[in-house]
């Protein structure tokens, strides 16, 4: 009896969650029209999205279908894809906005980014190792390792927002599988050295930070991002500008469909209407989450509840950067933000989670530590 | 094997840790929409809004049976601003131009501002709307011209106009004389511009109307003044 209503809770929280996902694209769309409305095709970046969140839906409901089995047994083969379009993009890429993160198809115009796709597999990968541990500490140097590989190629792009996203996610699967915080503490001593480096090869990062850090100092040139954030979400007020008359976003804010796309809500729909972007993000993560805790499969578990803390923290920093709580740092807003690679990968993220989350049975759980 | 309490308690300590940082987003979201709105809607508009007057048509100076003798003609001319100092980039804008106006005139590299296309028809400012987008360096301008009938006694009794900062100013005759009723007051008209200082469509709003000139009558026909008897 409480197997069918644990059956019936799953089917009724994937139901949940793939309406409400579909609602959070739409919205993402509406947007990115606002953010282009004053401009000479309004509908370019529009339709192109509409497009990405159809073959999106799809990928998510047959990547659902497959079972969780598929993925966990072939984790490393496909970590080890994700990673070779890593370092293929480095040598073969395209550099938009001063980074070589795409490739471009040019008979297309369509552009797919490695480092958006990866994020699954990379989970994945982490989750592979943290199961498969016997030794505490062969694990947690394992799983530093395959991080820092990961870094590497991502902070060449340069991509510092992606690589701190991958770099919290590893925290977590840590603190998940109970390393212990003796462990943890080597983690600035073994970072700093790349970060030195990082700031060495990528000096933007620095300015990003002194603008940030006082923006009134330089407001036309490091500054110039953080106060048009300000002067946006200001002006959305409590209920927003009329549809389409978000001249702010259109005018003055940079990467208004992409990296800005929260402050373009804000200014359009207001606090009011930006709000519920975290609210519905937030059902979905705790109706997964929650069930995701009472599954038998280790694995699962803690692929599921990696995964989504992965999209949570992406959220988290791209609307720290629209609050201007934290300097720019080019991350896209999970569903929302115009990108076909970041929709579709997020898309193919929750499908691996709903599938989790549904082909689940007693026996797949695997040896773990504690 | 996991210890599924254990592994609860971390899992809610991140959960707890996000949540908390949602909080905080949240209350700068609250901060910046709300408690200083004002405070950052006067910094954005101290960049971007600027304060234009215009001046509403000279009126016509019209003789006692309400013949016009003087009058203002409205033109629009295309100008090339040279933002770039690139010829190839010119050169791609005067093509693109030459597609729909094939009588424009190249502009010259050297100048900072050059004319393509004097006294633009109708159906040619429409057909530039796209390009003037497409390219800042495109500029249609108004230009205010006064007519007058082309009878010298007339033209001496009627007197000349002269530009002064934007509007046409009566220098002579009866345009001095009757200058402040022949120009009306100027209306003023809020307008934002873009980071590269374009007016952003749709963004103007009027502050004052414009109050239009009145036309001026005289007592003498156009005959009469044409034979020395005004």
């Amino acid at each position: 009896m409480n197997q069918e209503k644990f059956e019936n809770q799953i089917f009724n929280a994937t139901v949940l969650a793939q309406s409400l996902l579909f609602l959070l694209c739409i919205w993402g769309c509406l947007a990115i029209y606002n953010s282009n409305t004053l401009g000479a095709s309004p509908l370019y970046f529009v339709g192109r999205q509409l497009l990405w969140l159809v073959t999106g839906m799809i990928v998510m409901l047959l990547a659902q279908r497959v079972p969780f089995s598929f993925y966990s047994e072939n984790a490393l083969t496909a970590a080890a894809i994700a990673y070779i379009s890593l370092l293929a993009v480095l040598l073969w890429g395209t550099r938009i906005n001063g980074m070589r993160g795409w490739f471009t198809f040019g008979w297309t115009s369509a552009s797919i980014q490695p480092s958006e796709f990866a994020k699954p597999f990379f989970i994945l990968l982490l989750c592979h190792i943290a199961v498969n541990g016997k030794n505490k500490l062969k694990t947690f140097l394992r799983l530093a390792a395959a991080t820092l590989l990961w870094l590497i190629p991502i902070l060449l792009q340069p991509d510092a927002g992606t690589a701190l996203v991958y770099l919290l996610v590893f925290l977590i699967v840590c603190v998940l599988i109970g390393t212990p915080f003796k462990y943890l503490l080597t983690l600035p001593a073994l970072l700093t050295p790349v970060a030195a480096w990082a700031l060495y090869r990528n000096p933007y990062i620095l300015k990003r930070f002194s603008g940030f850090w006082d923006p009134a100092s330089d407001p036309l040139g490091s500054g110039w991002h953080i106060r048009q954030f300000q002067f946006t979400i200001a002006r959305g007020g409590w209920f927003g500008v009329k549809l389409g008359k978000a001249a702010w976003s259109n005018s003055y804010l940079p990467l208004s469909h992409s990296d800005s796309v929260f402050a373009t809500i804000a200014e359009s729909l207001g606090f009011v209407g930006a709000l519920p972007i975290l609210i519905l993000l937030g059902i979905v993560f705790f109706s997964l989450y929650r069930l995701s805790l009472r599954l038998r499969g280790q694995y699962q578990k803690l692929f599921i509840i990696s995964m989504l803390s992965l999209i949570i923290i992406q959220t988290l920093i791209h609307i720290s950067v629209n609050v201007a709580l934290l300097p720019p740092t080019g991350l896209t807003l999970p569903l929302l933000s115009y990108g076909g690679s970041s929709l579709l990968s997020t898309l193919l993220a929750f499908g691996i989670i709903l599938s989790a989350l549904n082909h689940h049975s007693p026996e797949e759980a695997h040896s773990y530590y504690n | 094997m996991l210890d599924d309490r254990k592994f609860k308690k971390r899992a809610d300590i991140i959960v707890l840790s996000l949540a908390s940082w949602a909080v905080i987003c949240i209350a700068m979201f609250f901060y910046y929409a709300v408690i200083a709105r004002d405070n950052y809607i006067y910094l954005g508009n101290k960049l971007a809004q600027r304060d234009l007057s215009y001046y509403p048509e000279r009126a016509k100076i019209i003789d006692k049976n309400g013949v016009v003798l003087a009058w203002s003609e409205k033109y629009f001319d295309l100008y090339y601003n040279n933002l770039t100092d690139s010829p190839e980039r010119l050169n791609l804008i005067y093509q693109a131009v030459k597609k729909v106006i094939p009588k424009a005139v190249r502009p010259s590299p050297d100048k900072m501002q050059s004319m393509i296309l004097r006294s633009l028809r109708p159906p040619q400012i429409l057909n530039l709307e796209e390009l003037i987008y497409l390219y800042q360096e495109l500029q249609i301008t108004p230009r205010l011209e006064r007519k007058v009938v082309d009878y010298p006694k007339v033209r001496v009794l009627v007197g000349q106009v002269k530009f002064v900062k934007g509007r046409l100013v009566g220098i002579s005759g009866l345009e001095k004389k009757y200058d402040t009723v022949l120009s009306g007051a100027p209306g003023k008209y809020q307008i934002m511009l873009d980071r590269n200082k374009n007016w952003i469509k749709n963004s103007g709003r009027s502050i004052n109307m414009a109050v239009p000139g009145k036309d001026v009558k005289l007592d003498s026909s156009v005959e009469e003044i044409r034979k020395g008897k005004q």
